[in-house]
């Protein structure tokens, strides 16, 4: 569930990819149907592959008090319930028989359904997509088996989870309102209080074009996906305008720091967090740099410290900025034996106060762009993952007005990122009055 | 009353969804050419082959380097030592400590594997494309000045134990690791298959001895993917390696493993397992190109994926297991056929029977149809595209086929070796290898699976560290 995105959205500052390099986003385009569905291309002939992604902003974040869960719930009955022209279960087996691959993920801001087929068959991907767009057949029947496993998942990851109860108790705290705070798996009882009418509400309120995007990528002509984009989605009604207004993210003004008993923890534990600029801030690009520098690869600040050869003081590290729509937080957490737990805690700030005073060095952040580069680059290569990333990313520019055309100087902002900006950041959002600890004792 | 919309579709007509085209699966335009990039080869002073493959969109590279330096080669007194010595590559050079060497790496956008199978040492190093210069020098410093010291030889064997320890709580990897070691009993494969026991035996003397024998680049080939010609990259490489001296043993032809002389049946207990796994194997001796083919088309369709034979037959229609597959595995010597399950422990026997009906029978009762053999192409042809998008599974499936000792033309040319097969060549690769004689293993917990283990015949009984213990026989009612 934690998602550590390097979404950003910064200031377009409308400059070139840096000399020689290939640029971090290949070329796309994208247009909008009648009906509001949202389409993006991005062509790539290298494999006679074509990946379709379609995201619907549906997430926990949509879910009502008292309904939580229903938004995952729907995840599973669209994989496999029936629609209006496609048997249960169909569209496995149909991707499955081309030698395709499909599956979905649900997140706390949108839900994603994709697939990968060899590029002859883009029609037949587009046809089952449409057909549960607007027309998935939700019986009392189907209802009651996506219940059924939901419940049983609940019950299996409490029970086998190390810190999921945590990792949910420390969400509370650090998003502290509702509609970002709560489990996108649902509270138990909010599952068993569901309805069919709750279920066909979000789907109908959520999955609709207007609410989604559709993204294809890889070997495809552009002429013809605009056709078949045409024939089989915008013949679909719109749908209601769903309502998507947040709350704008606040600064936690004092610390939070508390103390719990996880019963599924394999050793004590601690989360620390802040909270973080929103992904469309002017400031994203610097956090997502930081994030390089203290966390990402293994000689990075936080597990050159924790987790080196020499004197290991942590079993386990893991982290990064974390954004739910307009919230980003930065998430930091660590598992180590109980007399380490607080020259853990210590070492964190202790880094964190190094970066709030001292300028990095060149070769650091020269690192952290490249690894920022890499991350970026494997992201955008293969076919499916280049969909999946424009996909997440439209939400976040669509949530801030913008569109894609900013993504790759978005990106390409990163790589001018100064030292100066990383100690600036530091002292913004890197402060005790802005921060969340949970620290987490085995039972 | 059903509409009729043409390619532009109305918004907002009525009878969405009941449009005629909406009704049927769409046809699918014809078959895309996969085009593959060629291999470009050239063999240096000291004996390493170059190999490059061109991909010119890519922002990466990708390095492979394969020593055939694998397991089966290993001292039987100081098995894993093969794997000792991939473990070595990221332990430091003689002029940097380890740490150092990951921020390089890092800093070039890098990352970088070892390991060690029963073939071959395969190292794997992807960065980005304009640091080609200094992770070729780094390369050249972790071969040609390893640090193989007490303390890298401690820290190797911490690593290897904690991950053989995590690996050993899955059935399914202790079902299939202990069926190998049968299945190889006598044959070199059989040093892959090390115990936790065998770390102790790891020293920095044999170690030495291990890489003056058999690290050298006259039993070597590096294999580069990227926007790069064979010119450029045999230069470059030969500037960095020319100095590396040939080992003085070049690996050799191994025997072909012997099949399994008739069925058994063992069972390998997992305290606590909540899951039970059923591996069922046979080995393979090496293959020509058309049966491996043959053999892949007919894996597909007994057991590929969830449209095949098995998972439809246990799964589906009878309810006996979770999942149900088979899986071929090519070697340099040989192979292994195998199908595996996971499976309800009350079903243990009959998922075993349906398991070896289900591939015994298409050699008489149902051998493979058409439809099917048309199926299994299509998944095999549709899905191989997928199997190397990233630029690291690219460079590394060439990398595996360079190490499985398979030749150059098999890259390339898997449409056209996919489509050649036929019901005929399935059948007699059927006959030939699936009538051989099955190890089954059958791992779980005693609690689950004791009661079922009495329906067989005969089982062996092991305990968790492989040793036997008794061997059951089925009460006969008198």
């Amino acid at each position: 569930m934690m998602r550590f995105g390097i979404l950003l959205l910064g200031a377009a500052l409308g400059m070139a990819p840096l000399e020689g390099q290939k640029p971090l986003v290949p070329a796309l385009s994208h247009y909008t149907l009648k009906n509001g569905l949202a389409v993006v291309l991005s062509e790539n002939s290298d494999l006679p592959l074509v990946s379709v992604v379609v995201g619907y902003s549906a997430g926990s974040i949509h879910e009502l008090p008292g309904k939580t869960g229903v938004s995952y719930l729907l995840e599973k009955l669209m994989m496999s319930a029936g629609s209006a022209n496609v048997a249960p279960f169909a569209q496995i087996l149909d991707i499955n028989r081309v030698g395709g691959s499909l599956n979905a993920n649900a997140l706390e801001d949108q839900t994603l359904y994709y697939q990968t087929v060899p590029s002859n068959h883009l029609a037949m991907a587009l046809w089952l997509e449409s057909d549960r767009m607007r027309m998935l057949d939700i019986t009392e029947e189907n209802f009651e088996k996506a219940r059924g496993e939901l419940l049983q998942e609940l019950q299996d990851r409490k029970t086998t989870e190390s810190y999921l109860t945590s990792l949910l108790a420390f969400d509370q705290l650090i998003y502290s309102d509702f509609p970002f705070s709560h489990s996108l798996l649902g509270e138990e009882i909010d599952v068993r209080n569901l309805t069919l009418e709750d279920v066909r509400s979000f789907y109908e309120a959520r999955y609709a074009p207007s609410n989604a995007v559709l993204c294809i990528c890889g070997d495809f002509n552009k002429l013809k996906a605009r056709e078949l984009v045409a024939r089989y989605f915008e013949s679909l009604p719109a749908g209601k305008s769903a309502p998507t207004a947040f709350e704008p993210p606040y600064r936690i003004k004092v610390l939070v720091d508390k103390t719990m008993v996880d019963a599924m923890a394999s050793a004590p534990g601690v989360f620390i967090g802040f909270r973080l600029a929103a992904p469309a801030s002017e400031y994203y690009p610097i956090m997502t740099l930081l994030d390089f520098v203290l966390m990402r690869g293994r000689s990075a600040r936080l597990p050159r410290r924790l987790l080196n050869r020499e004197a290991k003081i942590a079993f386990q590290l893991s982290g990064g900025i974390e954004h739910r729509l307009n919230r980003s937080v930065y998430k930091i957490f660590i598992a180590a034996s109980q007399i380490q737990i607080p020259f853990c805690r210590a070492a964190v700030f202790a880094e964190l106060e190094k970066l709030k005073t001292k300028f990095l060095g060149e070769s650091e952040i020269a690192k952290a762009k490249t690894l920022f580069r890499q991350n970026i680059l494997s992201r955008t290569t293969p076919t499916i993952d280049r969909a999946i990333f424009l996909t997440e990313s439209y939400w976040i520019y669509q949530s801030a007005g913008r569109t894609l055309d900013d993504l790759g100087k978005d990106l390409e902002s990163v790589l001018r990122v100064t030292a100066s900006d990383l100690v600036g950041i530091m002292a913004r959002y890197f402060t005790l009055d802005n921060c969340v600890i949970l620290q987490v004792r085995m039972k | 009353m059903v509409l009729l919309l043409g390619a532009a579709g109305a918004v907002g007509t009525a009878a969405f969804g009941q449009e005629r085209f909406r009704q049927k699966l769409p046809a699918p335009e014809p078959r895309p050419e996969l085009k593959l990039p060629r291999i470009e080869s050239m063999t240096l002073s000291n004996g390493l082959q170059v190999s490059v493959v061109y991909r010119e969109s890519t922002p990466f590279i990708s390095l492979h380097l394969i020593i055939a330096a694998g397991e089966s080669v290993a001292p039987p007194q100081t098995p894993g030592l093969a794997t000792l010595a991939a473990g070595m590559f990221g332990q430091g050079t003689m002029l940097r400590p380890a740490a150092e060497l990951e921020e390089m790496i890092e800093s070039m956008g890098g990352t970088f594997s070892a390991q060690a199978d029963q073939d071959v040492i395969l190292l794997g190093f992807h960065f980005l494309e304009e640091y080609l210069d200094p992770a070729l020098d780094l390369l050249g410093e972790m071969v040609l000045q390893p640090r193989l010291g007490e303390r890298e030889v401690q820290i190797v064997r911490s690593m290897i134990s904690a991950e053989m320890s995590t690996q050993e709580r899955s059935p399914y990897f202790v079902a299939r690791r202990f069926m190998l070691r049968l299945l190889f009993q006598g044959h070199p494969y059989e040093q892959l298959l090390f115990s936790r026991e065998a770390l102790k035996s790891w020293n920095v003397r044999d170690l030495q001895a291990f890489w003056d024998r058999f690290i050298g680049p006259n039993n070597a080939q590096i294999i580069v993917t990227g926007d790069l010609t064979v010119n450029t990259v045999s230069r470059k490489v030969s500037h960095v390696l020319n100095t590396w001296r040939p080992s003085n043993t070049k690996a050799g032809i191994l025997p072909s493993p012997r099949p399994p002389a008739l069925d058994r049946v063992c069972f390998i207990e997992i305290p606590q397992a909540t899951s039970c796994a059923i591996y069922a194997g046979t080995v393979l001796p090496l293959l020509v190109t058309g049966e491996r083919f043959a053999l892949l088309v007919l894996h597909q369709l007994l057991g590929g994926s969830i449209n095949s034979r098995l998972f439809m037959n246990l799964r589906n229609s009878k309810g006996f297991a979770y999942e149900a597959y088979s899986q071929p595995e090519f070697y340099r010597a040989g192979g292994v056929f195998s199908l595996r399950a996971l499976v309800r422990p009350e079903e243990l026997a009959a998922s075993v029977r349906e398991l070896l009906a289900a591939t015994r029978g298409l050699i008489k009762e149902a051998p493979a149809q058409r439809e099917e053999i048309d199926e299994a192409k299509s998944i095999l042809l549709g899905g191989f595209p997928r199997q190397i998008d990233r630029y690291d599974d690219f460079s590394g499936y060439l990398a595996s086929l360079k190490a499985s000792g398979a030749g150059d033309e098999l890259w390339g040319r898997f449409p056209e070796l996919i489509l050649e097969v036929d019901a005929e060549r399935i059948l007699q690769t059927a006959q030939k290898y699936l009538t051989q004689p099955f190890l089954v293993v059958i791992a779980g917990s005693r609690e689950q699976c004791w009661e079922p283990l009495s329906e067989f015949e005969t089982v062996e009984i092991y305990d968790a560290k492989g040793q036997l213990k008794s061997t059951n026989r089925k009460q006969r009612s008198p």
